[in-house]
């Protein structure tokens, strides 16, 4: 199994998640989106099994996604992880995730879900933009799921093999969904926990940035 | 003759040439250099004839010209505006693609000589 993480100047919390990841003898591959802090210069101590793709300016999350997932085909492995750099998702999840897939092989996809699980520190305004975005994409995907911005999800060697998105920002989440929804990909959900904290709510998705990003998607369906 | 049209006939006449112009210089796509000389055409028989676009107006169910103009010009910016974005996405796109293509090759070369 491999871990992508995509990571932009995430110098304060980098070190901690992929340590803790090779640490539990998983193989990690980050994908450095032209960061401009110390990013680079950490990973680059942390070293094998580490895998490092490093894109020559910032690009996007869904950009460095898609730059993971080309090189997940290289390295082949049995399964893909995505998981976020600023410490939001649990290891124990992920493991427990690729156990659950393990016991189901005709899953092809399991998205994490926080509304299954719990959130801890989960501000009210990101919990109604999180549940706008599920209505939108409950309609513009048909899918019947209750989380659709968690960047933790476990992808299998048949489906992260042949499978293709475009979008290089944050709506990349979307259009994934989208193609689970067009490709008629078995998914399913899991519960799982995000912890928010001070620098996860500062990196993440910011509540102004909801409306660009909706307009985004409209522009994308036109 | 209404003498007093001949600022903008001259000023049409201008942005036709321009349009044309444009075109074969490759700055312009034909299908929107033919839509922005028809408006500017459509403009000039307009002025020229202004009880045009009131019975046009009253053909489409619309009370007034004015209201044909602004819809008209609506329709025509939400046209232009599409077709500037979608050549800035194509150009964001291309370049998203060429610089991950990069770090692939890079990637391959130091993980899988």
């Amino acid at each position: 199994m491999l871990f992508i993480i995509a990571a932009f100047n995430e110098e304060a919390s980098i070190n901690r998640v992929v340590t803790e990841l090779t640490d539990a003898g998983q193989s990690v591959l980050v994908v450095n989106d032209g960061s401009t802090d110390k990013t680079a210069e950490i990973l680059a101590k942390i070293g094998p099994p580490l895998y490092v793709a490093t894109h020559p300016t910032n690009l996007g999350q869904g950009a460095s996604l898609q730059t993971g997932l080309v090189c997940a085909r290289l390295l082949n492995p049995d399964f893909v992880i995505t998981f976020d750099a600023d410490g939001q998702h649990s290891l124990t999840d992920a493991l427990a995730m690729i156990a659950f897939m393990d016991k189901s092989p005709s899953l092809q996809t399991l998205l994490g879900s926080r509304f299954l699980g719990s959130t801890i520190n989960m501000p009210w305004i990101r919990w109604l933009m999180l549940k706008i975005a599920i209505f939108y994409t409950r309609i513009s995907s048909g899918l019947r799921i209750t989380d659709t911005h968690n960047g933790l999800r476990v992808l299998r060697r048949s489906f992260y093999q042949k499978f293709n998105f475009t979008s290089p920002g944050m709506e990349h989440a979307s259009e994934i969904l989208d193609c689970i929804g067009l490709l008629k990909v078995s998914y399913a959900e899991f519960p799982v926990t995000i912890t928010y904290n001070s620098y996860s709510l500062a990196k993440g998705q910011r509540s102004s940035q909801a409306l660009s990003l909706f307009f985004r998607l409209i522009e994308e369906k036109l | 003759m209404k003498f007093y049209l001949v600022p903008v006939y001259i000023t049409c006449l201008l942005l036709l040439i321009r349009f044309y112009r444009q075109w074969k210089r490759g700055l312009l796509s034909l299908s929107f250099s033919i839509l922005f000389s028809a408006f500017i055409l459509s403009a000039s028989i307009t002025l020229t004839f202004p009880p045009i676009l009131d019975s046009l107006a009253n053909f489409l169910g619309l009370d007034l010209g004015v209201q044909l103009a602004f819809f008209i010009s609506i329709v025509t910016l939400f046209l232009l505006c599409k077709s500037i974005l979608v050549r800035i996405r194509t150009n964001e796109r291309k370049t998203a693609s060429l610089a991950r293509s990069i770090s692939t090759i890079n990637f391959k070369k130091e993980y899988l000589p």
